[in-house]
Parts: structure tokens; sequence; C-alpha cells
């Protein structure tokens, strides 16, 4: 709703420079996380601002870690804010990244370019029918989560805030035991199936509802993904019936490879307990993310794909020195620039990454504390691993200082760490 | 100031809707009886805030 008002005040004047496009983006996020934190600091439950901060950029960027340790007693207006500020968070980082993102030449996020004619610095009209197809998508699959949650046995309210944290792959609850305190397959198996759709590239269903009905089964990086779901089930499933970690429970398995992989972090089962190569596992997942376009944060399906074609086409090069080696995504040939892009991002991503977990550890966090806060936050995914974040655990007991650090990791994952980093150049600011 | 005046009216808008999203917790205040001025007071502020930088497009 947000963007498509701003969408309109530019058919107008059509005039929106890439400077512009950048501070709008970045001061977007800050002023709803700030103006969001509002509820939390006025109500009677004594949230200082450090705490309502956090819990409001949690939600608005779709993290889902929380610093509320008793979410059971929670008033209900709290817990419907929350879910609110992901679904906003949700619908407002897909239509970001349709619109915004490829022509602000953010991580090779150029390659998803709606038009060859949107290459200029001002963003076409076709943004705003774009954008509100995107909002009816969005909204659609909402209604059609509640409705299923309702029909499995969840109150109205529940069926409510939970429909709109699934499908912004958010991940709140309004229960300390996430979606494990419903104890249910049905809703447990429905979660699963809308995260995976939140997941998708929503310019998919748009393609698909104009006509392009194998475009799901034809997209290089819903293929990926689906891919990476299986053979990451399939590993962990091998690794504890072998070792003997913990029961072999499928229900399990699905439910937090899908949750952790998408960044919802919704948890049915105490996965910490499952042995070290788990943790592992999880956070080499939680670093993937969904798919460009849709509500999930981390690296993204396609720059792994560019990145391992890329690496394939150097391994070839080593060989065949005098070859000539054409690299291409989806059949289309990537140019140099995307591929640099995309490599800086990644390689941005991981400084980033460490550069928080040292900051952590520094604040008096232990190891796997401080590296799974970072790569929960980078990733946007909610819970962490170990005793005090993990998922049973929540971010209240944290310093404020790390929970500032935590917040600073989440708004920079989310906008895809360049739209942040550019403010900080003293070029960015010159005409 | 004159290049960011899109940029502030834009997010202008965008408070303004905020602010009235938080309507919405205010129903169910009223339905759980729950009733405070959390909502209603931060709904307040986040809409004047919203049409200050709203209107500073319109200012010359």
């Amino acid at each position: 709703l947000v963007y498509c008002f701003f969408l309109s005040n530019l058919d107008h004047d059509k005039k929106l420079t890439l400077q512009q496009a950048f501070l709008l983006t970045a001061l977007s996020w800050l002023s709803i996380a700030i103006f969001g934190s509002l509820p939390f600091i006025f109500s009677d439950l004594n949230f200082s601002f450090v705490n309502a901060f956090f819990e409001s950029m949690s939600g608005i960027t779709t993290t889902g870690s929380t610093i509320i340790s008793n979410l059971d007693e929670m008033p209900k207006s709290i817990l419907l804010w929350r879910a609110i500020l992901q679904w906003l968070g949700g619908i407002g980082i897909i239509i970001m990244a349709i619109t915004l993102m490829p022509i602000m030449n953010v991580g090779g996020m150029q390659l998803f370019k709606i038009s060859n004619n949107d290459s200029s610095e001002k963003i076409l009209p076709k943004s705003k029918e774009i954008a509100l197809r995107l909002i009816y998508i969005y909204t659609s699959l909402t209604l059609l989560c509640g409705l299923t949650y309702k029909a499995f046995g969840m109150s109205f309210f529940d069926s409510l805030t939970h429909s709109m944290t699934t499908i912004a792959t958010g991940g709140f609850s309004n229960y300390n035991e996430s979606i494990g305190f419903f104890n249910s397959v049905s809703i447990e198996i429905s979660a699963m199936i809308f995260i995976i759709l939140g997941s998708l590239p929503f310019i998919a269903y748009i393609k698909f509802i104009s006509g392009d009905k194998k475009i799901i089964f034809n997209d290089v990086q819903i293929k990926t993904f689906f891919k990476i779901i299986i053979a990451s089930i399939i590993i962990l499933s091998i690794y504890l019936f072998v070792s003997g970690a913990a029961d072999l429970n499928l229900r399990s398995i699905f439910f937090n490879v899908i949750s952790i992989l998408t960044g919802t972090g919704y948890v049915n089962a105490e996965f910490d307990t499952w042995g070290s190569f788990t943790l592992i596992l999880f956070l080499g997942l939680m670093f993937i993310g969904g798919c460009a376009g849709s509500t999930t944060c981390g690296i993204k399906i396609f720059r792994i794909q560019i990145l391992y074609l890329f690496v394939a086409n150097q391994l070839k090069k080593i060989i065949y020195p005098k070859g000539v080696f054409i690299l291409k995504y989806d059949q289309n040939p990537i140019d140099n620039k995307f591929i640099s892009s995309i490599i800086s991002f990644i390689y941005m991503y991981l400084v980033i990454f460490f550069i928080l977990t040292a900051l952590l550890s520094l604040t008096g966090l232990d190891f796997v504390t401080s590296i799974s806060g970072a790569a929960t936050s980078i990733s946007n995914v909610g819970p962490g691993l170990g005793s005090v974040i993990g998922p049973n655990g929540d971010f209240s007991t944290l310093p404020d200082i790390s929970k500032w650090i935590l917040t600073l990791g989440m708004i920079l994952g989310r906008l895809e760490l360049f739209a942040i980093l550019v403010l900080f150049l003293p070029s960015f600011w010159r005409n | 100031m004159s290049n960011y005046k899109t940029v502030f009216f834009t997010l202008g808008i965008l408070q303004i809707i905020l602010g009235v999203f938080m309507f919405i917790p205010i129903i169910f205040q009223f339905i759980y009886s729950e009733i405070d001025s959390s909502f209603f007071g931060a709904s307040l502020v986040t809409i004047i805030f919203g049409i200050l930088f709203f209107s500073i497009k319109f200012r010359s």
C-alpha cells in the first residue's frame, strides 16, 4: 500500500533519482521501525526503547527474533501489532525487490528488471501496476492461509496473526513454543505450504496468472530452491539416523529445515539438541535463504547459483586456458558486471557477518550465541542457536549493546547491504 | 533540501498509513477489553509526524 502511494506519486513527476531511491529505501525501513516501536513504548509493559526498537525492527524486517519471554501473557493488541509489522515488512520487501532494487543495481538484482526499458535512473509507471498486482496476490495468499489455519483448529485471532507472519516468512508467534504450541500435523503442513509459497518469487505468480502456467516448474530459482530443501532433509535424516543424536522425527525435520532455510523462524522442536552437524547445516541454510523477489532474506538462491556457475567456469578455464566459456543463467548470458556485483555482495555479506560476530562476542556473548546471533540477524531468520537465543530462548537477556548490533544486522540484511552501506560514502551525498 | 522533498513526501505518506494501521489493534483492544492509550497515542504521534513530512513538499 505504502509503495503504491509512493509509485502513484511518481506518476506526476516521474522523477526519482538513484540517490533519492537509496535514501527513501533506507529511511522507510528506519522510520517504520522507530514509529512502529511506539505502541510497545506507550504500553503498560515497561518496554525500554532498545527493546521496543528491537521488537519493531525484528517485525518490519520479518526477522522474528523477540525480546518478549512471556508471549502467552501478552495483550492481544501487542501480538497483533507484531504480526502487522511483519506483514507490512513482507509486502514492502517484495515490492521493493521487484520495482526498486533492480534499478538500484544492488547485489545483482538488476537481473530481475521488469523490462529492458527501465535502465534509466527513473522508475517507470509500470511499477505501479505490478505493485498493485503483488498486493492482491499477497493479500489473497494471507487470507487463504488464515482460512486454512482456522479450518485446522486455530482460533480466529491465532489464525489471523499466524497467517500474516507465515506469508511474510517472519515467524512471530503468539506462544513461546511457536507453532509447536498447537501440536497439530495439519497446521504444520499448512504452515510449510504457505511458507514455501511466500518464499517463491512473487513475479512468478504474476506470470502464472498472465498465462505462463509452467513458470513454477521452469524457473531455475524455484527448481533449485526445492532441490536444496529435499537435499537438506535427506542429509539431516541420514545424519540423525546414523549418529543417533536425536530421534528421527521426519515431521520435525521437514518443518525446521523449511522454516530455517526460508528465514521464517517458526520451530516445532528443540533442534539445537540434534547434534553439532545439525547446527552447522542450519547455519548454512540461514545464509542461503529463499528466492529473490520473495519475502525471504539471506544471500538468495540466484546468487548461490551464479556463484556456482562462475566457479565452475573458472575451473573449466584452468583445464582449457584458450577456451571461451559464456556464463549463462536461465539460458541468458550474464554480463561481467552482474557477476562482479554478486561476488562483491557475497563478499560483503561474509565480511559483515564476521564483523557482527566479533562485535557480539566483544559484548560478552559466548561463541555459539555470537555466531548464530550474527547469522540470524543478517539473514533475518529469527531464532539463533544455543541455550540463550536458541529455538526455545529469546533475546531479552542480551545486553542492550548486543541488541543494537543485532538490529543493525537486521536492517543491513533486509535491505541487501548496499542500500545502507552506500549512504556512508561521501560521494553519495555529492551531486 | 528540494532534492529530498519527494523522499520526505513519501515518508510522510508511509507514516500516515502506519498510523492508520495502528487503529486495527485498537479494535482488538475493545474486543478483548485491553483498553489503554498506547495504540491511540502512538497512532496520533505517527500521523502528526507523517503530516509534517508530507507537507514539506507543498512548502515554498
